[in-house]
C-alpha cells in the first residue's frame, strides 16, 4: 500500500510549489479585476501560513519540523529561482524555519463574529511571496529544477510520505514539451510512493472548468490534454482527508483547468491534506 | 460491587510524552480515557483536561446537547490556561484560536444498592477510543467501533472551541451495560483497539492477553509489534477495570 505514511519529525513530509510568474500573470483572474499573480501569491501565502499553524504544538515553542517546504518561481526576474529561503536552504526550508523568511503584515478581512455577523477585522498574518509577472514561461526548466531539488530529499527520507508538487500556471511552456520533465519528476519516490505532481491552470476568462477529471478533457485544447498527462493520479486517502470524496471520483488526476479562485483553494487544500497526517514526535 | 483499575501503556516515541490521558475516581464510579490529536496545539493538555473534568464533574446527562455544553465549558478552561506570551507571533495566536482536539471515552458507573452483585454503567464516546466489555474473557460489547476496518485517519474529535463542534458533523455515541463480579471493562486508544479487533477473528486469545497482561509485558509486546509493523506506531494506553465484590 502506498501513500499511507504518517508524518512526524523523524519522517517529515514535503511540499514544493511551482509558481508561474510569467508576464501573462498580470491578467485578471476569471473576469475579475484582480491579477492572477496576486491571487496566486495570496493563496500560496495563506497555505504556507496554514502549514505553520499545523506545526505549532506549544505557544512557547518554535513550530516543529514536520514538513520541508519550497517555492520555485519561474518566469519572473530571475528565470527559475527559489522564492523562499536563502543560499543555505537550497530551495527547501524546514517548517520550523518558515517564520524567519516571512514578514508580518496586517490585513483587513471579513470574519464572522460570535453572532454570525460578518465584520471587517484587522488580523496579522505572514507573507513570503509578492505578486510578480515578467518574462516567458520556462516550465521545463522549473520541472527539472524541482527534480534536482527532490532527488536529494527522497534519498534522505526513504520512510517519508513522498513529496507533493503543486504546479500553478496560466500558460503554455515556452521552453519545450514539459511532459518528459514531468515524467522524470514523477519517477522519483520514497518507499511510500512516487512524487505526486498536481497541475492547475488559471483562467483569465469565465470558461468551463475541468475539475479533477478521470479521463483526458474531450475538447481539443492541446494544453489542457498536456497538463492532464503531466498530472499524477490523486490518492483517495488525500481526497478523503481533505473531505472531497463526494466531489472527486476514484482515479481522478490531480489536475484543474480554467480554474478560478474557489478551484485554486480546493486544489491547495487537497494538495496539502497531508497536514492531517501529522503525528507528534 | 466495585472496580479495580489499572492504567498501562507507552508513548510512541521516547522523545515525546504520550498524548493519551486517563483518569478515574472509583469512589464516584467515573473512568475516562482520551487521545489528543497530535496535529493540534496543546493536545496532551486538552486530553488531560477532558478526562480530569469528566472524572471531577461529568455531564449531567449523556445526551448530545448536554455533552456539547459540558465540552464547551471544558474548552473555555483549556483556552484560559494557555498563557500566550505578549510578543507571540501571529501564527501562535491563530493556532490557539483554532484550538485543540481530542477523542473522549467516558464511563459512569451507577451506584449499586448494598449487597447487589451487579452494577449498571453508561458510556459516551467521541472518536475511536474504544471500550470492550468482557465476560469470561469474551467480548459482550465493543463500543463505539467493533471491527478493525472502521478505524480511519480522521476520527471524530472533541474540539476546544464550542462553536466549531456546533458546526461539525462530529457524532456522539452512547451505550450502557451491566457488570458482575469478574467482568472486565477494557478501555484503549485507537492503535491497540484496532490491533485487538484485527486479531480477535483469529481466536479469543487477544482478549485473554489484554485481561491479564502486566505493564512490562504490554510494553514488550507493543515494541515487538511495532518492530514487526503489526501495530501502528502511536501512543498506546490500556485502562483495565475489573469488577469485584467489595467488603
Amino acid at each position: 500500500m502506498t501513500y499511507q505514511q504518517r508524518i512526524d519529525r523523524g519522517r517529515p513530509g514535503c511540499f514544493l510549489f511551482l509558481v508561474d510568474q510569467s508576464w501573462s500573470m498580470h491578467e485578471p483572474i476569471g473576469g475579475s479585476d484582480i491579477p492572477k499573480a496576486q491571487v496566486l501569491s495570496e493563496t500560496t501565502n495563506d497555505v504556507l501560513y496554514a502549514v505553520l499553524i499545523e506545526c505549532t504544538k506549544n505557544v512557547r515553542e518554535d513550530p516543529r519540523h514536520y514538513f520541508d517546504v519550497g517555492v520555485i518561481g519561474y518566469g519572473g526576474p530571475d528565470g527559475v529561482a527559489p522564492l523562499v529561503g536563502d543560499g543555505k536552504s537550497q530551495g527547501l526550508v524546514p517548517s520550523s524555519s518558515l517564520p524567519s523568511y516571512a514578514r508580518v503584515v496586517t490585513r483587513e478581512k471579513l470574519a464572522a463574529d460570535e453572532n454570525g455577523r460578518y465584520r471587517l477585522v484587522s488580523r496579522r498574518t505572514m507573507v513570503w511571496l509578492d505578486p510578480v509577472w515578467q518574462g516567458s514561461t520556462p516550465m521545463c526548466a522549473a520541472l527539472r529544477q524541482a527534480r534536482q531539488l527532490l532527488k536529494g530529499w527522497v534519498s534522505a527520507h526513504r520512510d517519508s510520505f513522498p513529496p507533493i508538487v503543486l504546479h500553478i500556471t496560466d500558460g503554455i511552456s515556452t521552453d519545450g514539451d514539459p511532459r518528459r520533465a514531468a515524467a522524470q519528476l514523477r519517477k522519483l519516490g520514497t518507499a511510500d510512493g512516487n512524487v505526486l505532481l498536481f497541475n492547475l491552470h488559471l483562467s483569465a476568462q469565465n470558461q468551463e472548468t475541468v475539475y479533477f477529471p478521470t479521463t483526458p478533457p474531450s475538447h481539443s485544447d492541446e494544453n489542457s490534454r498536456l497538463l492532464f498527462e503531466m498530472s499524477s493520479e490523486l490518492p483517495m486517502s488525500l481526497v478523503e482527508e481533505a473531505g472531497y470524496e463526494k466531489q472527486i471520483l476514484p482515479g481522478a488526476r490531480g489536475f484543474v483547468y480554467n480554474a478560478d479562485v474557489p478551484e485554486l483553494i480546493d486544489f491547495m487544500r487537497i494538495g496539502t491534506a497531508t497536514t492531517g497526517r501529522v503525528r507528534a514526535g | 460491587m466495585g472496580f479495580d483499575v489499572e492504567v498501562m501503556g507507552l508513548a510512541k516515541s521516547p522523545a515525546e510524552p504520550s498524548e493519551d490521558a486517563a483518569a478515574f475516581d472509583l469512589g464516584r464510579g467515573r473512568i475516562a480515557l482520551s487521545d489528543g490529536a497530535s496535529r493540534a496545539l496543546g493536545s496532551r493538555e486538552w486530553a488531560r483536561c477532558l478526562v480530569q473534568t469528566f472524572v471531577a464533574e461529568p455531564p449531567s446527562e449523556l445526551t448530545d446537547a448536554t455533552v456539547r455544553a459540558w465540552a464547551a465549558a471544558a474548552g473555555r478552561e483549556w483556552t484560559a490556561s494557555l498563557e500566550i506570551p505578549d510578543d507571540a507571533p501571529p501564527y501562535v495566536r491563530d493556532a490557539a484560536a483554532r484550538g485543540s482536539f481530542a477523542t473522549l471515552l467516558g464511563i459512569v458507573v451507577d451506584p449499586a444498592p448494598p449487597g447487589a452483585n451487579s452494577v449498571w454503567w453508561r458510556a459516551v464516546a467521541v472518536g475511536d477510543t474504544c471500550l470492550f466489555a468482557l465476560r469470561d474473557e469474551m467480548v459482550v460489547e465493543a463500543f463505539p467501533l467493533d471491527s478493525a476496518d472502521q478505524f480511519g485517519s480522521v476520527p471524530d474529535l472533541v474540539p476546544t472551541s464550542g462553536p466549531e463542534w456546533e458546526n461539525s458533523l462530529t457524532e456522539l455515541r452512547t451505550t450502557r451495560g451491566s457488570c458482575g463480579p469478574g467482568d472486565v471493562l477494557l478501555l484503549m486508544t485507537d492503535a491497540l483497539a484496532k490491533w485487538a479487533l484485527g486479531r480477535a477473528p483469529h481466536g479469543g486469545d487477544v482478549w485473554r492477553f489484554l485481561s491479564r497482561v502486566v505493564p512490562d509485558e504490554l510494553e514488550n509486546t507493543v515494541c515487538a509489534l511495532w518492530a514487526r509493523g503489526e501495530l501502528e506506531q502511536d501512543d498506546v494506553t490500556l485502562v483495565r477495570c475489573r469488577a469485584a465484590v467489595t467488603a
